[in-house]
């Protein structure tokens, strides 16, 4: 019997053609679900259509492992399959009418209490809180690409060309949305003085 | 002790170099950015004010993503591999096989019985040469010239009243 708190994968059937480092799928989903689901988490900002889209990845990945070319790692391919997915996702006006009502949105002030204890008083750590709450309440009101390579920056430590193969954004454009998104982060947290927020003419 | 007297230049950085520098991997080479840094106390104190508060946000981000995640179950192995799906195809087609003539034998058993059959096909031919008797009656009654009870009179000579009576009688 399957305990209430575990979700049940679905039945898959099916072989592949040749060796994939796919084909081993309990292991894949073991090493990798952890940074998908945080990937999804950040990126959709609520809970159960983290759960689904995450399970709907690995899905997705073990169907049409044979596409797998080995040109990028498997972290890469998957976070690829988890973006488009949150894309669609997140085009529906279905998405948008439940995430008004939906229970599992995440709770900011709950993500912002989730930093590990650290070595100093207790009042840098409120400050730490009140910090990662700016960021993550600086980070919903990005747009979409900005939002989505800022994650894939600062969350899933992807190098700048990487991103834009995940995203399929020119290197440029990665940067610039990049940029963009830490100023905006960067301007929230703290109110620059005039000589610091020059721009390049 | 003399306070160390604060670095700064007269050009801090940009938008795009704090981005580049945020964002940039550690390379070997120090670029113009990196140099500034190293003059400017509060580009720098700016710098790794940022930096820290986007550990953080990495740090607590997956701290509560971890604390979310719930693990998925998967099946031990592939259910129906291509070897075992012959071994479930053989398995069906004998059960087929056996369920099969039970279910014929079991329709067959549900049939009448057949003395049973055969009472009933008797008194059906019973009842059509029952039928039958009884229509010829009415044909011949019809069919006659005189009426029977008028019989009689039509022929006074004879002899043999009788012999125009009804067949039903007759086979009475």
């Amino acid at each position: 019997m399957v305990p209430e708190n575990i979700q049940t994968f679905p039945t898959i059937v099916g072989t592949s053609s040749r060796a994939t480092p796919l084909d081993d799928l309990e292991t894949v989903v073991a090493l990798y679900q952890p940074r998908v689901f945080r990937f999804l988490l950040a990126q959709l900002r609520d809970r159960d259509a983290a759960e689904t889209l995450t399970q709907e990845t690995f899905l997705r990945a073990w169907t049409s492992r044979d596409s797998f070319r080995e040109d990028c790692s498997v972290a890469t391919w998957l976070i690829r399959i988890a973006l488009n997915l949150a894309r669609d996702h997140t085009r529906t006006g279905r998405f948008r009418f439940w995430k008004h009502l939906s229970n599992s949105a995440v709770d900011v002030a709950e993500i912002a209490a989730s930093i590990p204890n650290r070595e100093g008083s207790a009042e840098s750590h409120l400050i730490a809180q009140e910090q990662v709450a700016l960021i993550w309440q600086t980070v919903g009101t990005l747009s979409d690409r900005q939002r989505t390579v800022f994650l894939l920056r600062f969350l899933e430590e992807m190098e700048i060309p990487e991103i834009a193969a995940v995203t399929g954004m020119p290197l440029g454009t990665v940067k610039s949305h990049l940029y963009r998104a830490l100023n905006a982060i960067r301007t929230r947290q703290h109110p620059l003085p005039a000589t610091a927020t020059r721009k390049t003419p | 002790m003399t306070p160390q007297p604060v670095r700064q230049s007269a050009a801090h950085l940009t938008e795009e170099q704090f981005g580049e520098l945020l964002s940039a991997s550690p390379r070997g080479a120090v670029s113009p950015a990196e140099a500034h840094l190293a003059d400017c106390d509060q580009c720098a104190a700016e710098f790794a004010r940022l930096r820290d508060c986007l550990s953080l946000f990495r740090q607590a981000t997956t701290s509560y993503a971890g604390k979310q995640l719930r693990p998925m179950s998967l099946p031990a192995r592939p259910l129906f591999p291509a070897a075992e799906r012959v071994w479930w195809t053989a398995a069906a087609a004998l059960a087929l096989a056996a369920i099969l003539p039970m279910q014929t034998l079991r329709q067959h058993s549900q049939r009448p019985a057949p003395s049973a059959v055969s009472a009933q096909a008797a008194v059906q031919d019973d009842t059509a040469e029952t039928d039958q008797a009884l229509l010829e009656d009415i044909s011949n009654v019809t069919s006659a010239s005189v009426p029977t009870p008028m019989q009689a009179l039509a022929d006074p000579i004879s002899t043999n009243p009788t012999s125009t009576q009804n067949s039903t009688q007759r086979k009475d």
